[in-house]
């Protein structure tokens, strides 16, 4: 790369937004002085105060219950109605939310004209009825992804979303709102990796992915994650916010797949895969490796992006950044903390390393402790976007591109095969 | 907590159903991980630990009630036990004098309208390590009955034990305890504390990872006990309660909590 097209030092401090140079020596020496060390309190700190949104979460199982938790920290969220078919549901989902009222029916709860947001956190194949009732009830909607587990489904969600411009849609690809995610972002569009030649990631977890119900029938309801008619697999249920973040860092939409896989750790009659690979041509010459697994949990969730003059890697929202030998030396690194990656040496990435010193606090010893979670700011700025009357952090194209993508790869894995993307999957009608 | 659980279920049901059920249970207890590590990212004691002094924290409503059922065990313990001294985050952070850290009992204002926890003094460091494991046990637990499992044995660490229903044999799941002799535990929580369990060293020499909350200094007496109760919360506290009154603490335990049975309070 030339140098003309590389940003300058002073450029990228500039435009990262970060304060990690010289200037951030002198404070940080600053903060640490001024930091009380067990000082009586004399006054307390207020959040600003901003408006309240009724909510309701319809669908309560782990994610709705997610939902329900980060709602009751997010300011302003006023959750007012829960909703789950399945009565036992209610329980746990009240402890989470103990002054909403409980139904059995999402029409009742579309119908009250006080709840203004509502998060659809059903299983993806329920998503469809519910998400066009309460579009059509003028309700703002936040519906998890994928937005379907068939891409007419997603398609037919998306229409109906683009049709209501009034209203704020957002899909659960929740990444795109999570501050560290964001700051990488920002790093990447800078081309601090320089040439980027190579993106790995995979979602290892050990879990046989069957869930316990009192009886058959409520035991076939809660495991359509291994039915082959329902199931958007591995690559839907948790691939989908891996590949949306690729495809978000690279700015564009793979061409092709390429995947396999099979029943490996769970032969227990299941037919929806519990191991797969996937290779996904972005084009230019990058490729997205994937894989995802139930049967091994070395590794967990991780990203990494190989580039010319260096790695970064996101691992349970912690980032690094592993230069190569002869790549620039950023301004800010001096200052960072540095730790061991296997035989590499990582400069820890913090997301929002400006505001924390503002507030007199050393980020590189916070670190990424201060999130509170991808979720939560998923559902902060979703709100936000309502009381702004704004567009979504993630809309209905950003949903159903993911969709597309995470369905496609399902695809190549049930059939072994190459399939190659066709713009007008991605069109909203 | 940073501890192995563990569960065992006493049922013929399909095994398919069983390991279902206990990767829920388990799932639970990695939930209240996540809530409650000091060192997770968002972990709301990592939220409450670092924000700065004064400013309130949103909590969710189920760490708020576990903050809210320790200040009332707090009290009725006398100060004994106390969430606000984070012993082992203390000393990790290097706060332990010879002499003892500064006692933070009461510097944590929790307002249950809001819903929110406030540092009132840079000292507190909470840490739920005391009673993390017996509410793990006590979510994980309550996954199972809903599912109708009523015959089952969880543990942390081996020191936060909880059961149900009558054991494999129909006559409680019989636990060994060092230097007593062996209970059957049915529909009860066990807790066993030990001011030698962990220690770390300090320019003092090795002290207890366990604080007397009164005075900030590490217990010096060693001893242990083990204490019942329905709730494994109230379990943990009492036990960790006891080792830092010693032998005299147990009268306010007889008074405070009728319910609970001292097990064992001895030496090591």
């Amino acid at each position: 790369m030339s140098s003309d097209s590389r940003p300058s030092r002073r450029s990228f401090l500039n435009a990262s937004g970060l304060v990690l140079g010289a200037l951030v020596g002198e404070r940080l020496a600053l903060a640490e002085e001024l930091t009380p060390k067990s000082e009586p309190l004399r006054r307390f700190s207020f959040e600003p105060p901003v408006a309240p949104v009724n909510c309701a979460v319809i669908g309560l199982g782990d994610q709705g219950r997610e939902i329900l938790r980060a709602l009751a920290t997010v300011p302003g969220a006023v959750v007012k109605t829960i909703c789950d078919t399945h009565r036992p549901a209610h329980k746990r989902a009240l402890e989470l939310g103990p002054k909403a009222k409980a139904s059995t029916d999402y029409r009742k709860i579309l119908d009250d004209k006080e709840v203004r947001a509502v998060w659809v956190a059903t299983p993806s194949h329920l998503h469809k009825d519910v998400v066009l009732a309460a579009l059509a009830a003028g309700k703002h909607v936040y519906c998890e992804a994928p937005l379907a587990h068939t891409v007419a489904d997603a398609r037919t969600i998306a229409t109906a979303a683009r049709k209501a411009p009034q209203q704020v849609f957002q899909v659960g690809l929740q990444r795109r709102a999570n501050p560290l995610d964001l700051h990488i972002f920002g790093l990447l569009r800078l081309g601090i990796l320089s040439r980027l030649s190579l993106v790995r990631a995979q979602n290892h977890h050990r879990t046989s992915w069957r869930r316990a119900a009192n009886t058959r029938e409520r035991q076939a309801e809660l495991d359509w994650r291994l039915d082959d008619d329902l199931s958007p697999g591995l690559s839907g249920e948790i691939g989908i916010h891996q590949f949306d973040l690729v495809s978000w860092y690279l700015r564009k939409r793979p061409v092709s797949v390429t995947a396999f896989g099979g029943v490996m750790a769970w032969p227990d009659g299941r037919n929806v895969p519990d191991l797969i690979h996937a290779t996904l041509d972005y084009g230019d010459g990058v490729h997205l490796v994937y894989s995802a697994s139930l049967g091994n949990s070395f590794g967990s969730a991780a990203e990494t992006f190989l580039g010319s003059d260096g790695t970064i890697t996101i691992q349970n929202d912690h980032g690094w950044l592993i230069k190569e030998a002869d790549a620039p030396t950023q301004d800010w690194e001096v200052y960072a903390t540095r730790e061991a990656i296997g035989s590499d040496v990582g400069l820890v990435l913090v997301a929002n390393a400006s505001r924390l010193l503002q507030e007199l606090r050393d980020p590189t010893k916070l670190r990424n402790v201060d999130t509170k979670g991808a979720l939560y700011y998923a559902c902060e700025s979703f709100l936000q976007a309502i009381r702004a009357g704004i567009r979504s952090a993630t809309d209905a194209q950003d949903g159903l591109d993911a969709t597309v993508v995470a369905l496609t790869v399902n695809e190549a894995v049930r059939t072994g095969t190459r399939i190659a993307f066709r713009k007008e999957w991605f069109e909203i009608g | 907590m940073r501890a192995r659980f563990e569960i065992v279920l006493a049922d013929d049901r399909d095994p398919i159903f069983l390991r279902a059920a206990t990767e829920q249970a388990l799932a639970e207890i990695s939930g209240v991980e996540a809530m409650l590590s000091p060192y997770r990212p968002g972990s709301a004691i990592a939220a409450i630990n670092n924000a700065p002094v004064g400013t309130a924290v949103r909590l969710d409503p189920l760490v708020f009630g576990l903050l809210s059922q320790a200040a009332e065990l707090t009290k009725k313990l006398e100060g004994a036990f106390n969430l606000s001294v984070g012993a082992v985050a203390a000393a990790q952070r290097g706060f332990i004098a010879a002499e003892g850290t500064e006692p933070s009992a009461g510097a944590l204002h929790l307002d249950p309208s809001a819903m929110t926890a406030t540092r009132l003094t840079a000292s507190v460091r909470l840490d739920t390590g005391a009673v993390g494991k017996g509410w793990a046990l006590e979510r994980a637990l309550s996954i199972l009955c809903d599912l109708g499992l009523t015959n089952a044995f969880l543990h942390g660490g081996t020191s936060s034990v909880r059961a149900i229903g009558p054991g494999p044999a129909g006559r409680g799941w019989k636990i060994a305890l060092p230097d007593a002799d062996p209970i059957e535990l049915v529909d009860r929580a066990l807790s066993v504390s030990s001011s030698v369990a962990q220690l770390f060293a300090s320019d003092a020499g090795m002290c207890s990872h366990i604080l007397d909350p009164r005075t900030g200094a590490p217990v010096k007496r060693p001893l242990s006990a083990a204490v019942l109760h329905d709730d494994g919360v109230v379990a943990e506290a009492i036990s960790t309660a006891l080792v830092v009154l010693g032998p005299a603490g147990a009268e306010l335990v007889r008074r405070s909590f009728p319910s609970a049975t001292l097990v064992r309070l001895a030496p090591g």
